[in-house]
């Protein structure tokens, strides 16, 4: 499975035995989910099974998959392996080629995500996604709630929504690149544009998007956006991204 | 409904036309395999033909994967002088077609994407050679079994399936395996309701899926399974290994609650509704959901 998704450090391995706290609270999401087990293997945890799809405790549907949690959970993100046929593999139905589900730009959850707890991540993205694959097989199109742009594209358009800044590539990596930075100097070219420096510009708003980004997500986004540049073999930033 | 109509609709909508796509292109693909085999060597006599749940009559639509089995025959050598040499060169051939990715004993076929892996296309080679003229046992090589040579007999395992009466049962355990993500091998799965299944062969349906989940939910006294083509030489002890049995417990366990609670359907993980009511409440819930999330495509 796809491992760019760990969370801001590595944690030791076999976290059940470690943190039995976090451990219970994954059985405890889990009964809510009767057709979804534990599975030990070796190093690696995962729950499988069916996966069902309610709605004010109606059973609408239920797909079958696996629910990888990394090493370093639960800083790190569990990835959703689709296990059976019923959605293809499509960046048109959000299905990487190794069948791991996108359900969302990962550092967008991470920046949003209301708590680390399983029970949400099953009822909120999982769910999500799985919702709207119920809702495209009859429509053939996402629900209005929207998807993002696939590849390079849609991780600008999610960062730029967590940041609350310009979608343009060149701006955003400039936001990001003083974001990554510990302590920001008043010297530095304001990211706005302007051409004046942070300290006779928007001091505040910088400031304010410190305060609100921590300092490994926004190295994160940032090693993203570098990784996508190199993907596609841009040496140079373009606007057009 | 009755507790066996439940299981005989969820039985019916798993049948797969002989007009449906999927046969046309399952016989397709079977078609340009063994015409690219039989050009490719030419003046060797393999024995092509289906095996597998097709034989066996035991496919169902969520699963319909189809073996090809690619016999050469005990005196010919033009496929290969050993076993390995046959797997090899039959991968060979088909790998101007087809995306070949090696099994233990098969060689499994995907589309070819631009020279990647492409879509599956639920086939299997099977490739092996008869041990003589009778064409009835055969040896199959292995990549990474116990020993490098398997010893079989296709027929005898068709029969023992066909011959059991209790196809629809065993139906039923397939689609209880791929449902629930089971890690028990098809082969084994079935030899084990076989088993559990002896002398209630005229009950219904209900009663025998029912007796089976509660044999595997009890997780005690359960039979031992042998390959009826070779039951002194095919250990297949561990196909049932602890693991395996423990998980075959725990969703035995939880389907045999939710039918009795539920019905069949709910232990199948079927949809509650249907029609238009459930497309009502799906496209309410799917445009109101509380917190919103965006699925991207990752490179």
């Amino acid at each position: 499975m796809r491992r760019h998704n760990h969370g801001p450090r590595d944690k030791p391995r076999r976290w059940w035995a470690t943190k039995p706290d976090i451990y219970d609270e994954v059985q405890r999401a889990l009964a809510a989910q009767p057709f979804l087990r534990l599975q030990e293997r070796g190093d690696h945890l995962l729950a499988k099974g069916r996966f069902v799809v309610r709605d004010k405790d109606v059973d609408l549907d239920s797909f079958t998959l696996r629910i990888h949690f990394p090493p370093n959970y639960p800083s790190g993100l569990p990835v959703v392996e689709l296990t059976g046929d019923r959605i293809p593999t499509s960046p048109d139905r959000h299905v990487n080629t190794d069948r791991s589900a996108c359900l969302y730009v990962p550092e967008e959850w991470l920046a949003r995500r209301p708590n680390d707890r399983f029970e949400t991540f099953l009822n909120i993205p999982v769910r999500n996604f799985l919702l709207g694959q119920l809702y495209y097989e009859k429509y053939k199109t996402f629900p209005p709630t929207g998807e993002r742009a696939h590849y390079g594209a849609g991780l600008v358009e999610a960062y730029a929504d967590v940041l609350s800044v310009s979608d343009k590539v060149r701006p955003l990596y400039y936001w990001l690149r003083i974001l990554s930075s510990p302590s920001t100097k008043g010297h530095w070219l304001c990211p706005c544009r302007s051409g004046k420096i942070i300290r006779h510009c928007c001091r505040e708003e910088v400031s304010a998007k410190q305060e609100a980004t921590p300092v490994w997500l926004a190295r994160r986004m940032k090693r993203q956006i570098e990784m996508e540049l190199i993907r596609t073999k841009r040496g140079k930033f373009r606007d057009d991204v | 409904m009755t507790r066996t109509s439940d299981l005989n609709a969820l039985l019916s909508a798993q049948r797969i036309a002989r007009e449906s796509r999927e046969m046309y292109e399952l016989q397709d693909h079977r078609a340009n395999v063994e015409a690219t085999i039989r050009s490719t060597f030419p003046g060797a006599n393999p024995t092509i033909r289906y095996g597998g749940s097709k034989a066996k009559d035991t496919m169902i639509k969520e699963s319909y994967d189809l073996d090809i089995i690619v016999y050469a025959q005990h005196d010919d050598n033009i496929l290969g002088n050993t076993l390995p040499e046959i797997y090899e060169n039959i991968a060979r051939a088909l790998a101007s077609d087809y995306y070949i990715e090696p099994k233990t004993a098969a060689l499994r076929l995907f589309a070819k994407n631009n020279g990647q892996r492409g879509d599956r296309l639920y086939i299997d080679i099977v490739p092996g050679r008869f041990v003589d003229g009778t064409r009835g046992d055969a040896y199959l090589h292995q990549n990474d079994g116990q020993k490098s040579c398997l010893k079989t007999n296709l027929q005898v395992h068709i029969d023992h399936i066909k011959n059991s009466g209790l196809i629809d049962a065993l139906k039923l355990g397939k689609l209880m395996r791929v449902r629930h993500d089971l890690d028990i091998k098809q082969f084994a799965l079935d030899l084990l309701i076989i088993e559990l299944l002896r002398g209630k062969r005229a009950t219904s349906l209900d009663s025998q899926f029912t007796h089976i989940l509660e044999r595997l939910a009890s997780g005690t006294n359960l039979p031992v399974i042998e390959d009826p083509a070779n039951p002194s030489g095919n250990d297949l002890s561990h196909l049932l290994n602890s693991s395996v049995l423990s998980e075959l417990r725990t969703v035995a366990s939880t389907m045999l609650n939710q039918s009795e609670n539920y019905g069949w359907g709910a232990a199948f993980g079927e949809a509650e509704l249907t029609g238009p009511a459930r497309v009502a409440v799906i496209t309410s819930a799917a445009e109101n959901v509380d917190a919103p999330t965006q699925p991207w495509a990752q490179r």
